[in-house]
């Protein structure tokens, strides 16, 4: 073919995709047709469509902070619930409590149970409790009836179901109040004693003898532990004296005569709250138990179901007066007898290893990096465990992420598609 | 400024943001030249189609206009809609008979000589044309489509400059071959 025929050629192609007719404006019918199909998206919308990219980093920084907060405080979260949880157990309301009798025992209106019912409530309201108990130290802790009371429970709180202090006005309470906190004030002080003395002798054998001869076993002291350890020097005997508190002082000048006294400590811990207590809810059991007797003998025609339940709450109340009852006796051996931990050592054995008295650079460096190393190691350890926990701890919100970054990313590549290719 | 001389890609941001008369001048630009590449493209069948494939072009114009980011400039996206949309058409329409090809154009052959002989031309090469491979088909019209640069068209048909310029050796060379062929008595 010739240039013209090229030429021809070219232009005969170039007309091809020419348009001869009128325009018949068709974005004009393409705009009525979209704003029937679609409505069009909102500027702020519109903004975030742009906006793809930073939207989607801003999303993931929050999703990656919510996840990371959550996966730190959900053992706390529980921990919080648990508390929460714990202190409704302990304080119900007074109303809950009857409430709760009457739900659970419907039997419980019957003349029998209803006065056993009562004489439940007298015991809450006294203080009697089961389930989750106080300790002395503050702490909650499960416990069996009957279990040492915190001296709290005499000032202004009585007992619910479960345990817990319940402000109560009722006139028992304030009753037995009033007893407790006069007893209290009114009884001769309970103190446990202890007492620790060191001594030096040059005879540590005839010492420990003597020591052990001090106690007085008619006036029921004993020696509640002894040893005697090495030889020569080296010999070293320690004794553990139960001896009576009013002979407390005597027994420790007769100490005292035994060698050269190297250091001597007393301690005392006043427990008369705890006896008053102890002694006050002992009587109240035994006045329920009396109580329960009595019941029992008048109703001896009641259905056998109820008889039953009697002896059930019977039989729960001898057991706490046991147990209250043990507890005062121990604690009346703990204030009867002072404890009296007795160490002799030999005259010229060596000393123990004291701190370094002079100083020097070199041990103060070396104990610098000892203890910067023990923190560094203590550091890493706590990060391990951080990073462990927030891993495994929020796995859930880790698989969520990874989602939620794959769902933007296929959206992602979805829109760049349909934008080239709608 | 002018509408004239504000951008494709400043009109159509223009129009996601409410301005209708910035379509109306993209429209005013690209409309006609769109007619007839899609006329091209659909050659043999009614020109309704090819208004169809244009409306259709301008309707996701309209839909995605808020997700035109600008990466490939405005011509290129609107020839790739449009495209799109042709190739929609052959997939769901057969092609068109030979004799259906020269037909369309009968009526506007009609004239004095010289213009008889053009059309005669015209619809000689619309039949070579139509004959061709569907991808040399679309790389000859793209490329002496008007006012279209080769660069353009390599961007449009997202093929590299060297291979589009073979393709349209070939298809020229295929083109003319069948050409001579026919003209030979």
């Amino acid at each position: 073919m010739t240039a013209e025929h090229d030429e021809q050629l070219e232009q005969a192609l170039t007309g091809l995709t020419t348009w001869h007719g009128s325009v018949p404006q068709l974005w004009r019918r393409a705009l009525g047709a979209a704003k029937v199909k679609r409505p069009r998206t909102s500027a702020r919308l519109q903004w975030l469509m742009r906006q793809r990219l930073s939207a989607g980093v801003a999303a993931s920084i929050i999703v990656i902070a919510l996840g990371a907060t959550i996966a730190i405080n959900l053992p706390h979260l529980g921990v919080k619930y648990d508390r929460s949880q714990a202190a409704r157990r302990r304080a119900p309301a007074a109303s809950d409590l009857r409430g709760t009798e009457v739900a659970e025992e419907p039997i419980a209106r019957t003349p029998i149970l209803a006065e056993v019912a009562g004489l439940r409530e007298g015991l809450y309201s006294l203080g009697y409790v089961g389930g989750e108990e106080m300790t002395a130290a503050g702490k909650f802790a499960p416990t069996g009836r009957g279990a040492p009371f915190p001296a709290s429970i005499g000032r202004g709180m009585s007992r619910g179901r479960g345990g817990g202090p319940v402000p109560d006005a009722s006139p028992s309470a304030q009753l037995s109040e009033g007893s407790i906190d006069d007893a209290a004030t009114t009884e001769p002080r309970h103190i446990v004693r202890k007492a620790t003395i060191e001594l030096v002798t040059e005879d540590v054998r005839a010492a420990f003898r003597k020591a052990e001869m001090i106690v007085s076993e008619a006036g029921g002291e004993y020696v509640e532990d002894s040893s005697l350890t090495g030889t020569a020097e080296n010999m070293r005997a320690d004794l553990t004296l139960r001896v009576a508190a009013d002979r407390l002082s005597e027994v420790m000048n007769e100490l005292r005569d035994l060698g050269e006294v190297r250091s001597e400590k007393l301690t005392g811990e006043d427990v008369t709250t705890q006896v008053v207590d102890l002694e006050a809810r002992l009587r109240n059991e035994q006045r329920v138990e009396v109580e329960l007797l009595e019941l029992l003998e008048k109703r001896q025609d009641a259905p056998l179901r109820e008889i039953l339940e009697l002896r059930g709450t019977l039989s729960n109340v001898r057991g706490s007066i046991e147990r209250l009852t043990a507890q005062r006796q121990r604690l009346s051996r703990l204030v009867s007898l002072a404890t009296v931990l007795v160490i002799i050592r030999a005259e010229h054995a060596p000393a123990p290893p004291d701190e370094p008295t002079e100083f020097s650079i070199g041990t103060y460096f070396s104990e610098g990096v000892h203890k910067a190393w023990q923190k560094g190691l203590m550091l890493l350890a706590d990060t391990c465990g951080f990073l462990l926990s927030v891993i495994v701890g929020g796995l859930i919100w880790w698989i969520l992420l990874v989602l939620v970054f794959g769902a933007v990313w296929r959206y992602r590549r979805r829109s760049v598609a349909a934008a080239d290719k709608p | 400024m002018k509408a004239e001389q504000t951008s494709d890609e400043d009109l159509l941001r223009a129009f996601a943001r409410g301005g209708k008369a910035a379509l109306a001048e993209l429209a005013r630009r690209y409309e006609r030249p769109l007619l007839g590449f899609a006329n091209g493209l659909l050659a043999g069948r009614n020109d309704r189609v090819a208004c169809d494939v244009v409306q259709e072009t301008w309707l996701r114009v309209i839909r995605y206009a808020d997700s035109f980011d600008g990466r490939s400039g405005f011509k290129t996206w609107l020839y790739r809609i449009a495209i799109n949309q042709c190739k929609t058409v052959w997939s769901a329409r057969p092609e068109p008979a030979s004799s259906e090809l020269l037909s369309v154009r009968a009526d506007s052959a009609a004239g004095p000589d010289r213009k008889v002989q053009d059309a005669d031309l015209a619809d000689q090469v619309r039949l070579a044309v139509a004959q061709l491979p569907p991808e040399q088909r679309l790389v000859v019209l793209l490329c002496y489509h008007s006012g279209m640069r080769h660069e353009q068209a390599a961007e449009i048909l997202e093929l590299p400059l060297g291979t589009l310029k073979s393709r349209l050796h070939a298809a020229l060379r295929e083109l003319r071959e069948r050409l001579s062929a026919e003209t030979k008595p």
